[in-house]
């Protein structure tokens, strides 16, 4: 499979899963799925905006949900799972945009005040044909080329009861920040006891944070504590919570790693969308890849994506990346 | 262990580490002496365990190797970890022979392979390594050195110049003897040693 064929094979299902995921939390769209899983919703916007680079439809019904619905999104929390500049710029552009329509200052960052910047933009749909006669500002004050839209105002709220939106509901329960967020990978977590870090890590807030939230949570008496050396270990009643929100313990929905495989994903696609790759030989494409592999491996696996360790030597290895981008992908289904 | 068991196994290194160095924008010649040389020459066939740099080859002069350069250890790294070998798979590790000196006209008889615009390999000629080789078998004794010499079949006027540049880097009177021997054994009984 040539770099061309792998990109149109992880673009579809990617795409697809987006629309999926976003049809089912109030994006004007339909999807036959019902997930258990918890969504993470930040996680899930800073995928989209490096997918969606190949959709503008599904770009432009993200935004328009995000104007509909920033009340319950974390601009912190998003700000906090970016991982490079380029997630910094596509968060940024599009929290300007929707700053835009809902004027509020913690939509907008430092760069939003200045003028748009001199020098080239990238356009932020990849491939586009369509030449962009009227940039979007806000895009444009973080070096994007995209075309003027307006909220369509077609996005909904998330139906909360829905186990998909689950992080809303528990965000609508305990306001939107790290108490919520520990809460929800507390309850839908398989690990029986887990620690500050360990929850710190899906919460996506600093750990100084999260210790402050679950030490909340524990003196209200609402999660418990143990200690196994000198480390404090936290665990959640599940049946009263559960109760709480009208579910049996086992309707409780299912954890993922998303900010980890959800960060994989969108260093593997951005590699891969590159066309400068196309022009490499045989070998030096195999070793890129690797070099990425060896980026994203440890996440993908965290992640729960199984992954052999056994690798092809020189340019045979290009098989083996194929496996593990197919693995990667085939972790969303 | 990395076994570098054929010509074809060696070039595709070379062209590897030529394909990370003209991805980092860097070019390097770089001389080999030792199993690798013997075998891209088709010299020898057996199996060696890396490639010996004796020298890096700059606007036609040798000058040292080790150290290698940091963008050249990371080409080599580079290699070794998309091909599963030991980073030291090319090794600076008969450097020492550039400040003891290299047999006169050395560089004037390598053969040369140009790997891309980034990496050319000049291999240690034939007569050159027969230097190298006798310099070793006395050093290290008998083994691959002695199995590389036999096969690379010297006259006795070769032996003899060998022994000559040899005596160069050890003038002592034990090594001249160790020569001697080792001559000898070689079939060469009235090689001439110099004073």
């Amino acid at each position: 499979m040539r770099i061309s064929e792998l990109r149109s094979h992880l673009r579809a299902p990617l795409l697809e899963f987006a629309w999926d995921q976003w049809a089912q939390m109030g994006v004007f769209a339909t999807s036959q799925r019902a997930d258990r899983w918890a969504a993470d919703p930040e996680a899930l916007l800073l995928f989209t905006f490096e997918v969606a680079r190949a959709d503008a439809r599904l770009f432009d019904e993200v935004l328009d949900w995000l104007v509909v619905n920033e009340r319950l999104v974390s601009v912190q929390r998003l700000r906090n799972l970016c991982r490079d500049e380029m997630d910094r710029s596509l968060v940024d552009a599009s929290l300007g945009w929707a700053a835009q329509s809902r004027p509020r200052a913690r939509l907008l960052s430092p760069a939003d005040s200045n003028k748009p910047r001199a020098g080239a933009d990238e356009p932020l749909l990849r491939r586009s044909r369509m030449r962009v006669t009227r940039p979007d500002e806000a895009f444009r004050r973080h070096g994007w080329l995209k075309a003027t839209t307006k909220p369509n105002g077609k996005s909904s709220a998330p139906n909360l009861l829905a186990p998909i939106n689950f992080a809303f509901r528990l965000r609508q329960i305990l306001g939107v920040g790290a108490r919520a967020e520990a809460v929800r990978v507390l309850l839908t977590s398989d690990a029986p006891r887990m620690t500050a870090q360990e929850i710190a890590e899906s919460a996506g807030y600093a750990k100084r944070n999260v210790q402050e939230a679950l030490t909340a949570l524990h003196s209200s008496g609402v999660i418990e504590t143990v200690s196994v050396g000198n480390e404090q270990r936290f665990s959640i009643p599940l049946s009263p919570w559960a109760a709480l929100l009208s579910l049996s313990a086992d309707d409780l929905p299912q954890h993922r790693a998303w900010p980890q495989l959800f960060h994989a994903l969108r260093v593997l696609m951005r590699w891969v969308e590159d066309e400068q790759h196309d022009s490499l030989s045989d070998y030096m494409l195999a070793s890129e890849a690797r070099t990425l592999a060896d980026e994203i491996t440890p996440e993908l696996r965290y992640a729960g994506v199984h992954l052999d360790s056994a690798a092809r030597a020189g340019a045979d290895y290009w098989q083996d990346f194929i496996e593990l981008a197919s693995a990667a992908a085939a972790a969303l289904a | 262990m990395l076994d570098i068991t054929s010509n074809e196994q060696l070039m595709r290194l070379l062209a590897a580490l030529s394909e990370q160095l003209d991805a980092a924008g860097q070019r390097y010649e770089l001389v080999v002496v030792g199993g690798s040389g013997l075998i891209a020459l088709g010299l020898i066939n057996r199996p060696t365990q890396d490639v010996d740099v004796v020298a890096l080859l700059d606007a036609g002069r040798a000058r040292t190797a080790d150290p290698f350069p940091h963008d050249l250890v990371a080409a080599r790294d580079r290699v070794a970890r998309d091909f599963g070998i030991p980073e030291a798979w090319l090794n600076p590790g008969p450097a020492g022979l550039v400040d003891l000196g290299l047999p006169d006209g050395f560089v004037d008889r390598v053969e040369s392979r140009s790997f891309g615009p980034s990496l050319t390999v000049h291999f240690a000629s034939r007569l050159d390594q027969i230097h190298l080789k006798l310099y070793a078998l006395v050093d290290q004794g008998p083994g691959k050195h002695e199995q590389d010499l036999r096969a690379l079949a010297p006259t006795a006027a070769e032996l003899s110049a060998a022994a000559r540049w040899a005596r160069t880097h050890d003038p002592s009177e034990g090594f001249r003897q160790m020569l001697e021997e080792a001559l000898r054994y070689l079939g060469v009984d009235d090689a001439d040693l110099g004073a």
